[in-house]
């Protein structure tokens, strides 16, 4: 069954141009990171948001702010603190005593993309504020409701260490990101291009005096494609089938997530949406016209991991989501009652493949 | 039945206990036996109590008990009576015989016990004359198998049986038939889908298996379990064998409108016909 037939190869074939651009335009500031930016195309293609976790200092806010004056998107960045309150986000009225009315002030929210730096230190408060604007697409400021810009891409980021006085957000909120990326420090040789890079900045004068330049300087003004590109994107981001097949995929992973004896809280409905809109973007970049299990196993680990939450055996045996979820795409295709009925088989099988790591080790050595 | 009347006895005994309550709470003034001169009886080593016993003169006091002693008194309680006093006793006989009590009580100011009426007891044996060892236990006839008791153990060690049958017995069966199916090689499992899939009588339910079957066999063919499965299907899809026929199977599954441009039969053949496991290329 088709869900959708592709229906213009010129725009996909436009739109693969498009994002080889940006991709380009992007590998002139940032060294590597190909699967962020993939990822954060994906989120712009699908209208989701995107929550980065990474140790500081590996380019996300220069990412998103190149990747905004590529497409010539509107871009603002917001540093969440203990102290921020709502109105600080999504702006507020004032009153302005020449008329002696209240004028409406709108806050960073009301731009195309908006970075959020260590979204889990705000208060809940907050960030139920900018999640429900990412939700509804609208915020209301005093007894008036604003649309917001159109696209719109919250790229939140969190840091997975220094974990005191933060917020963590519950899995309701963590819910609604479409995809949640681990970011990695780069290989090696990327790391010594990047200090390459660094070390032809130079300096820039300034009034009477120099500053160092830094990596935000080197960013061309220039965009490589526009909002009717990014439009067209996601036009031919519907156009890439989804078979149904694909769909049996999803769904037996979704509920082997929740039948699973290691796992507390499975997948919920808008982990598949998530899963299969994810999937059909990235098929659109890779100059597909049809999703493949490729693309599920690519993007299970963005789109699942975050809405599932391991149960206390899981936790106490030293388990994580990753390798729970690793273990369910590696089982795929095994029976189901076999696979998510029984925990001893599980503790059997982990054990086995224990053991035959070690026999593998042995050999090796 | 049986068991009634074995409880019979202590259920007559707990009858009687509130009416020996009373008679504690209001005593007679004086023992019938020691107003009748009759004598307080009771056997050998067990104990016998005289309860408000009203005897005259100053108070008295049992005489220190020596090893010539055959009677042993203990006072278990003194109250005075206007000029008399009214007493508790106990005694215990140790030789059998006619006594009087008095012999074995004393003034504690040491007066003669001339007021002191005659508290005649006697102390019966149980045993023969001459005999002075105690009388050999009868054997007595085992109790027949039953009870309460016995039927509560009994039924108690029975259910405990079934349930440990029901845990056990049903979850091993379980198991199994679950690690029969897991036991089963992927050959097994692929070949009647692949069969099924090439004479184009496979359910569209199924494909979906067959498509992570194929997967997991170039997988275990192409040693990447210890691999995760996104690196695992990257260096399959660029195995030059292998790229090549998973291409075409999604091409078969999930391109829109291209299944009957695919040749099926052909696409499947090489899975037609796995190794064994002991065979170069398994275990499959």
């Amino acid at each position: 069954m088709t869900r959708t037939a592709a229906k213009s190869p010129e725009r996909t074939a436009a739109t693969v141009r498009f994002i080889d651009a940006v991709r380009t335009r992007v590998a002139t500031v940032v060294v590597g990171q190909d699967v962020v930016v993939e990822r954060l195309l994906i989120a712009l293609f699908t209208g989701g948001h995107i929550l980065l976790q990474g140790v500081p200092g590996i380019a996300k806010t220069l990412l998103a702010a190149v990747l905004s004056r590529a497409i010539d998107l509107q871009f603002a960045r917001v540093q969440f603190t203990i102290d921020l309150l709502p109105s600080d986000i999504l702006g507020s009225e004032i009153l302005d005593q020449r008329t002696n009315t209240f004028q409406v002030y709108q806050g960073p929210i009301f731009t195309n993309l908006l970075l959020t730096d260590e979204i889990n230190r705000a208060a809940p408060k907050v960030q139920g504020a900018l999640l429900e604007a990412m939700q509804e697409r609208k915020v209301t400021i005093g007894k008036q409701t604003y649309k917001l810009p159109a696209p719109f891409l919250v790229i939140a980021t969190q840091n997975p260490i220094e974990q005191a006085g933060t917020f963590e957000l519950p899995e309701a909120q963590l819910d609604r990101f479409m995809l949640c990326h681990r970011l990695a420090y780069l290989p090696a040789e990327q790391e010594k291009e990047v200090l390459r890079r660094n070390l032809q900045l130079g300096v820039r004068r300034e009034d009477n005096g120099a500053i160092a330049r830094t990596e935000f300087d080197v960013i061309q003004n220039e965009p490589v494609g526009s909002k009717d590109d990014l439009v067209q994107a996601m036009e031919a981001v519907h156009d890439v089938h989804v078979s149904e097949t694909f769909l049996d995929h999803v769904i037996e992973i979704l509920c082997r997530t929740r039948n699973h004896p290691a796992i507390a809280l499975g997948c919920s409905p808008r982990a598949g949406i998530a899963l299969i809109k994810s999937a059909r973007a990235r098929a659109l970049i890779h100059g597909r016209e049809y999703v493949v299990p490729e693309d599920l196993f690519m993007l299970s680990e963005d789109c699942l991991m975050h809405r599932m939450r391991l149960n206390y055996e899981a936790l106490a045996d030293g388990r994580t989501v990753k390798s729970v979820l690793e273990e369910l795409l590696t089982d795929l295709g095994a029976p189901r009652s076999a696979a998510t009925r029984n925990g001893e088989l599980f503790a059997a099988k982990a054990t086995s493949a224990t053991a035959a790591a070690t026999t593998t080790a042995d050999t090796a050595s | 039945m049986n068991h009634f009347a074995k409880r019979l006895p202590l259920l007559l005994l707990l009858a009687t206990l509130p009416a020996q309550t009373t008679a504690n709470e209001a005593p007679q003034p004086v023992p019938a036996a020691t107003q009748n001169n009759a004598p307080i009886r009771t056997t050998i080593g067990m104990p016998k109590e005289i309860l408000e016993l009203v005897l005259p003169g100053s108070e008295l006091e049992a005489l220190p008990a020596t090893s010539a002693s055959n009677v042993i008194v203990r006072i278990d309680d003194v109250r005075p009576h206007g000029t008399a006093h009214r007493y508790a006793l106990t005694f215990t006989g140790l030789q059998a015989g006619s006594y009087d009590l008095r012999d074995f009580l004393q003034h504690k100011d040491h007066t003669p016990l001339s007021e002191t009426p005659k508290i005649p007891i006697q102390i019966d044996s149980i045993l023969p004359k001459e005999q002075t060892q105690p009388n050999a236990l009868k054997s007595t006839a085992p109790t027949p198998l039953g009870g309460y008791a016995t039927t509560m153990l009994v039924l108690a060690c029975s259910w405990l049986l079934l349930l440990c049958v029901i845990l056990f017995v049903g979850r091993k069966r379980k198991r199994n038939a679950t690690l029969a199916t897991q036991q089963q090689t992927l050959a097994e499992r692929l070949l009647p889908l692949v069969l099924a899939a090439q004479q184009g009588q496979l359910q569209r339910e199924r494909l979906a298996e067959l498509e992570w079957l194929l997967l997991s066999v170039w997988r275990t063919r192409l040693g990447l379990e210890q691999r995760t499965a996104a690196e695992a299907i990257q260096v399959m899809r660029e195995h030059k064998e292998a790229g090549a026929l998973l291409r075409q199977l999604e091409q078969w599954l999930h391109a829109p409108s291209s299944s009957s441009s695919t040749d099926v039969e052909a696409l499947l053949r090489p899975y037609a016909a796995l190794p064994a496991p002991n065979e170069p290329g398994g275990p499959l």
